[in-house]
């Protein structure tokens, strides 16, 4: 039985003329934890809407499961794969528990109400920690606290992909940790193969096995996250130098914030 | 806080009742409100019986089916200022009534008149430019959407006042009046007319129920959970469009119902549409016969069209909602 959940082969999409994806094939396999890294609209966050089906009118071929993405329903392949958009409409009164529970949608039948397993939301919350957030309405949590809350929503989703869209944006530092934390744990310890757009390339080095970088809607890198750590690769994906450090703990490569002195 | 929602569901079917119930006793005729107290007369019977009943009937049925589609819509939409008679919906309804009435087209298919007909292809048409134009700018796909509603149906109402304008004068008189929006009735008829269509759109919508509310969190997310967004929001056009039509065709166009009463709901009792649905309904009944009743009362003798009351009540809403912070949910 082969590992491989998703391939992807040459996967093109144009919108108003202009090419967003152009010929991207890769493979995605069980236990993956693959950081998508590249400048703003170079085509991450289409390549993800595509796959969840929230675009359509692609070319190329993907198939899941060897099987083609086309021919699943909405609610199978929601049961691969629960995708974090990058923005949803939180100001609607439901409370954490009301929207947790919507993740058994997959699973439920055309006229009943949500299918509701206990177990998954329980472990859900458990594992991202949010027991206190509960009975709080989700248009009045912090945004730290909001994307906590859709990361277990994932989980409760209980697909063995989750793919996140910028996760970590906008986001201070102690809600970073504790998200990319939740992250490592589900990769390492309950194996779900993880799937993050991200601009931030230490935390993509630091947390993920593998790193595919996009330049102008095509991949140009793809591979083991250590090895992007130079010039020569970040300055063609992102036109700029980098300053180069080792981490004192891991003693992994990472970027240094530069100074911009005034002339 | 489950129990305060179920509560508030249980004690607005308690008013419903209640009100279907003590309604038909007030009325602008004092003889009416008199022999009740006492032995009723024959007239005050067939008053009571064949006039105000039906009536409140109806009243609570095209309540019940105009706030729902303005759930509906709201959550389709992600905007609570999206109801039918914004989005031009009613407009399109009310264009294809006022063509069969000037054009005299009367016919009747599979038990359905040519009136309803008529105005469900122009809700449908309505809903499908609203959809295919808030589609064109989906970066501001709200606004869009609702600037595109707010200009189908003003295209939709020079159409009509063009049809008026060729008419003659007692078809103008009929579109003017009935445009008004009304629940003059006599006997059971109209509620026998409306009934199927009303309860067709509210199993469909009760049906998606679930689909509505990941659809409020907007369609990203609604796909994210793995609704089949374009299916589910043409069967729940469709659903509307049928209640709509049937509403239109028999009382005009009724407008800020939809608006209102999920709005109202929505702060009773959330936002999840298993509950919010039965509390829309409900308050949407309850609110057009009482709408129904200062349109009979208020000025007695002289009834006023129930478009114009609520209208009157909507209208402050409406620049409430649009100034407050309440208004959009996207």
């Amino acid at each position: 039985m082969t590992d491989k959940i998703i391939a992807a082969t040459d996967i093109s999409y144009s919108y108003s003329g202009s090419i967003v994806l152009d010929r991207l094939s890769f493979d995605i396999y069980k236990g993956d934890f693959l950081a998508v890294i590249g400048r703003n609209g170079v085509g991450k966050s289409t390549l993800l809407k595509i796959i969840n089906r929230v675009i359509s009118g692609y070319k190329g071929a993907i198939d899941i499961y060897d099987r083609q993405h086309n021919s699943y329903s909405a609610k199978e392949l929601a049961r691969i794969i629960a995708y974090v958009p990058q923005q949803f409409n939180s100001e609607q009164p439901f409370t954490v528990k009301e929207f947790i529970e919507m993740s058994s949608y997959p699973y439920s039948s055309l006229c009943g109400g949500y299918r509701f397993y206990s177990s998954e939301i329980e472990n859900a919350v458990a594992i991202t920690e949010i027991q206190d957030l509960m009975t709080r309405n989700i248009a009045t949590l912090s945004g730290g606290e909001r994307q906590t809350v859709l990361i277990a929503a994932a989980i409760a989703q209980n697909t063995p992909v989750i793919m996140l869209d910028e996760p970590t944006s906008y986001l201070d530092p102690t809600h970073v940790d504790h998200i990319c934390k939740i992250l490592r744990n589900l990769n390492s310890k309950f194996q779900k193969t993880i799937v993050l757009i991200t601009h931030d390339i230490n935390l993509a080095t630091l947390y993920s096995g593998r790193i595919i970088a996009m330049l102008s809607g095509a991949i140009v890198y793809d591979g083991d996250p250590q090895e992007i750590m130079n010039n020569m690769l970040l300055n063609r994906i992102y036109g700029k130098e980098f300053l180069f450090t080792n981490h004192p703990v891991s003693n992994a490569k990472i970027i240094l914030p530069d100074l911009v002195l005034n002339d | 806080m489950i129990n305060r929602k179920k509560t508030a569901v249980f004690v607005l079917a308690l008013v419903s009742v209640m009100a279907l119930i003590v309604a038909p006793f007030f009325g602008g005729s004092a003889n009416a409100i008199a022999d009740s107290n006492g032995i009723a007369s024959i007239n005050t019977k067939l008053i009571m019986l064949e006039l105000r009943l039906p009536r409140i009937l109806l009243a609570y049925i095209v309540g019940a089916a105009l706030a729902v589609s303005g759930m509906t819509f709201q959550s389709l939409f992600k905007n609570s200022l999206a109801t039918p008679f914004t989005l031009g919906v009613a407009s399109g309804a009310s264009l294809g009534v006022a063509v069969t009435t000037v054009f005299g087209i009367s016919f009747s298919m599979l038990f359905i008149s040519s009136q309803v007909l008529f105005a469900f292809v122009g809700a449908l048409l309505a809903v499908a430019l609203v959809y295919m134009l808030g589609r064109i700018n989906r970066v501001n796909g709200a606004a869009t959407t609702l600037l595109s509603g707010v200009a189908v149906s003003f295209t939709f109402s020079s159409l009509i006042l063009c049809i008026q304008y060729i008419s003659d004068k007692t078809d103008s008189y009929r579109i003017i009046r009935w445009l008004m929006g009304g629940l003059a009735t006599v006997g059971y008829s109209e509620v026998l007319t409306l009934l199927p269509f009303v309860l067709t759109g509210l199993v469909v919508v009760f049906i998606f129920r679930k689909e509505l509310d990941l659809f409020s969190l907007g369609d990203e997310f609604a796909i994210s959970r793995g609704v089949d967004v374009r299916l589910v929001q043409r069967l729940l056009f469709l659903a509307t469009s049928l209640m709509i039509a049937g509403v239109v065709s028999i009382c005009g166009p009724i407008g800020f119902v939809g608006m209102m009463a999920p709005h109202i709901v929505r702060m009773l009792i959330g936002a999840g549409h298993t509950l919010l649905f039965w509390g829309v309904l409900m308050f949407g009944g309850v609110f057009m016969v009482f709408c129904d009743f200062c349109s009979r009362v208020v000025i007695f003798p002289v009834f006023i069209p129930v478009g114009i009351v609520t209208a009157l009540l909507g209208g402050p809403f409406f620049v409430w909602l649009t100034v407050s912070k309440r208004s959009n949910y996207s």
